[in-house]
């Protein structure tokens, strides 16, 4: 007589390697401050800098746009740019909403700045993003 | 700084295209104060040389580029060598940190002794719109785009990849560099071959340190970064970490730390919870996860040095290690499966036959979602189209063999008993019960044994003609007691010849039809009730 020698069965479904190719990213640099704006990276953006702020102003049809930092972890935070209704504002010559925010403009913001006091208008064709620094004492 | 490939190639890009933006700054109508100079600003400060890079290099293709540079290949106008030119745009470098980075990544490169695994920095030039570092050409690619490609590599490969990364860590360190961005996208290889040498490429986030000195500055890549990096208190034991993801990656294709934004990967950093449950790492050495845990040590003093990491026994032991990658298993069944004899192939036809309606339906589901045209009949096309529907990554040799052994009349397309036939075989059967109805089909008179008249008979039905030597091969190979007929025995022997693989193939193969089967559900393709979608469908 032969024994039946049924397998057992049960575990976890494996990934595909096409699956895997979902999962492992590239991904751009984490800093602890950060801004990202709705730009190809290599977009022409004007940068000025006073002794109160970082302004940043772009041509964008963005329409209403708000500003929001977001608190990855304590110390790390991540300024975008959203629509009013919190969408995503599209990314000129990007398909396809890539959520790593990889190509994206991006600016580390030095440690003298406040991002969470962001703000952000969108006005006359330009996108304007204004993020203060820190009161010095000496002012 | 960034991620900077030198050698994804794209199309050539004529000169022209490479332009000056001449966009001149408009006046800003929000500005409070003056706007700031447009002066150049100067990065490298100590620039050896006035000349320009044109004067000694032609510039030519773009090779790739990263998050802060465009690498071409460039020519060395007196030497005729290749190499690579990294041009680091002003303008991207927008803040006081940016320009710094730069500058250290150039002392760093200068100062770290010449090394194998390094890429060497041959020269460094700086106009008003570009930093130029000119380096040796890597043409073999990333090191991501091959894990990607191959979905995980094999123990002894990942080994040698492991050993390289912690010789350039051990290095590093030993000459007071953090590396501090430890990630695929890092490596290149030299060159196309399999066993090409591979260097790190990029020192941008990269510090010199003292031993016992602290660092708070957050920089990284997410999946990489070390806990004690996201706590703002770590030293180079950071890279121990990033290196030890990177093996975890290697061995089964995904990160460690996952989720599906920056905070979810960062929490999951900081939980530090490794899965080795999931595939392929069953299959794994317990001696190379164990060089994965004490990598991926939560608490910097006890996780290894890279000296420590290069002294384990497995990466010691590296040409021990399996060299299968779990993927090369269908090709070595389908190896075997060409070898087998007629009466074994027809056997599993027959077992094929007798599989209950569960176990053959999600089989019926895939031969007529390959047969596009209804035919009964599958060719190499439908085949490859219908595989990669299934999301199965075999390759086209693999398909090619698949196809070869699997159409064993030989007209050059798969009818259904062939197709069931080869896809038995993948999923290794366990089920005595089924060679024992088998056996009974081809023992018509019910005495217990195959006789050569019977073999004869079962053989002819299938393919028109029998011939007698080949009738005699069989019972040559499969009548091992030379008694001039086929004991069960002998059958079950037969069947199972081949089958010593393993065990670990063995639950592998199991899974990837699991896999299979999933795919085909998520594709709409299967109509399986509910009592049956959640039951393992294996023979």
């Amino acid at each position: 007589m032969f024994a039946k020698k049924r397998s057992q069965h049960g575990g976890v479904v494996s990934s595909m390697p096409s699956s895997n190719a979902k999962k492992l990213l590239r991904l751009p640099h984490v800093f602890a401050k950060i801004l990202e704006l709705p730009f190809p990276s290599d977009d022409d953006v004007l940068v000025e800098e006073t002794p109160q702020f970082f302004r940043f102003v772009a041509s964008c049809n963005a329409g209403g746009v708000r500003a929001l930092a977001i608190e990855i972890l304590p110390g790390i935070t991540k300024i975008v740019i959203k629509r009013m209704d919190g969408g995503d504002v599209a990314v000129a010559g990007r398909h396809q909403q890539v959520p790593s925010g990889f190509g994206l403009w991006r600016f580390r913001l030095p440690p003298g700045t406040q991002p969470e006091m962001v703000t952000a208008v969108s006005i006359g064709g330009k996108l304007v993003v204004t993020v203060p620094k820190i009161k010095s004492r000496a002012n | 700084m960034g991620n900077c490939n030198a050698c994804v190639r794209v199309d050539d890009v004529a000169d022209s295209n490479r332009g000056k933006k001449n966009k001149k700054t408009k006046p800003n109508p929000y500005a409070e104060e003056e706007i700031r100079s447009g002066v150049p600003i100067r990065v490298l400060k100590d620039v050896t040389s006035r000349s320009l890079i044109g004067d000694k290099y032609v510039i030519g293709r773009e090779l790739g580029r990263g998050e802060f540079g465009i690498t071409y290949l460039c020519t060395d106008r007196e030497t005729k060598q290749e190499l690579a030119c990294k041009s680091i745009s002003k303008r991207k470098l927008r803040t006081a940190i940016d320009v710094e980075d730069v500058r250290r990544e150039v002392a760093i490169m200068s100062t770290l002794p010449e090394h194998a695994n390094v890429v060497k920095l041959k020269a460094t030039y700086e106009d008003e719109e570009n930093v130029h570092l000119v380096m040796e050409l890597c043409a073999g690619g990333e090191l991501f785009d091959r894990i990607v490609a191959r979905g995980h590599y094999s123990e002894r490969a990942a080994a040698n990849v492991a050993r390289t990364i912690a010789e350039v860590v051990r290095m590093c360190h030993a000459n007071g560099v953090m590396h501090r961005d430890l990630k695929p996208e890092n490596f290149l290889f030299a060159n196309k071959k399999e066993n090409s040498v591979l260097k790190a490429i990029d020192f941008g986030l990269s510090v010199f340190f003292k031993p016992g000195e602290r660092f708070s500055e957050i920089v990284g890549s997410p999946y990489y970064m070390a806990p004690e990096v996201l706590k703002r208190n770590y030293g180079p034991e950071v890279d121990v970490w990033s290196a030890g993801v990177i093996l975890y990656i290697l061995l089964c294709g995904v990160p460690p730390f996952w989720a599906e934004d920056e905070r979810g990967v960062a929490l999951a950093i900081l939980r530090g919870v490794i899965d080795f449950k999931r595939e392929p790492w069953p299959q794994i050495s317990d001696s190379a996860k164990s060089l994965v845990r004490q990598m991926l040590e939560h608490d910097p003093k006890k996780r290894l040095t890279a000296e420590q990491v290069l002294e384990h026994s497995w990466l010691q032991n590296a040409k021990k290690a399996s060299n299968v990658p779990l993927g090369d298993i269908v090709r070595t069944r389908l190896r075997q499966f060409s070898l087998m004899n007629r009466l074994k192939k027809r056997a599993l036809r027959v077992i094929a036959e007798h599989l209950s309606v569960e176990e053959v339906e999600i089989i019926k589901d895939m031969f007529t979602l390959m047969d596009t045209n209804k035919d009964g009949k599958v060719t190499y096309e439908e085949l490859k189209v219908g595989l990669r529907k299934v999301g199965s990554q075999l390759a086209e040799p693999e398909i090619k063999m698949l196809m070869e052994v699997a159409d064993v009349d030989g007209n050059g397309v798969l009818d259904y008993g062939e197709f069931v036939a080869v896809t038995i075989h993948l999923q290794r059967m366990e089920n005595d019960e089924h060679f024992r109805k088998a056996f009974m089909y081809f023992d018509k008179d019910g005495s217990g044994y195959i006789e050569l008249g019977e073999l004869e008979k079962a053989l002819t039905d299938e393919s028109g003609d029998t011939d007698t030597a080949v009738l005699n091969d069989i019972m040559r190979e499969v009548d091992t007691d030379r008694d001039g007929r086929i004991s069960y025995e002998e059958f079950v022997a037969m069947m199972k010849t081949g089958t010593d693989w393993r065990k670990a193939s063995r639950q592998y193969s199991r899974e990837r039809f699991k896999s299979l089967s999933i795919n085909l559900m998520k594709d709409g393709s299967l109509q399986l009730h509910d009592d049956i979608s959640g039951q393992a469908v294996v023979v």
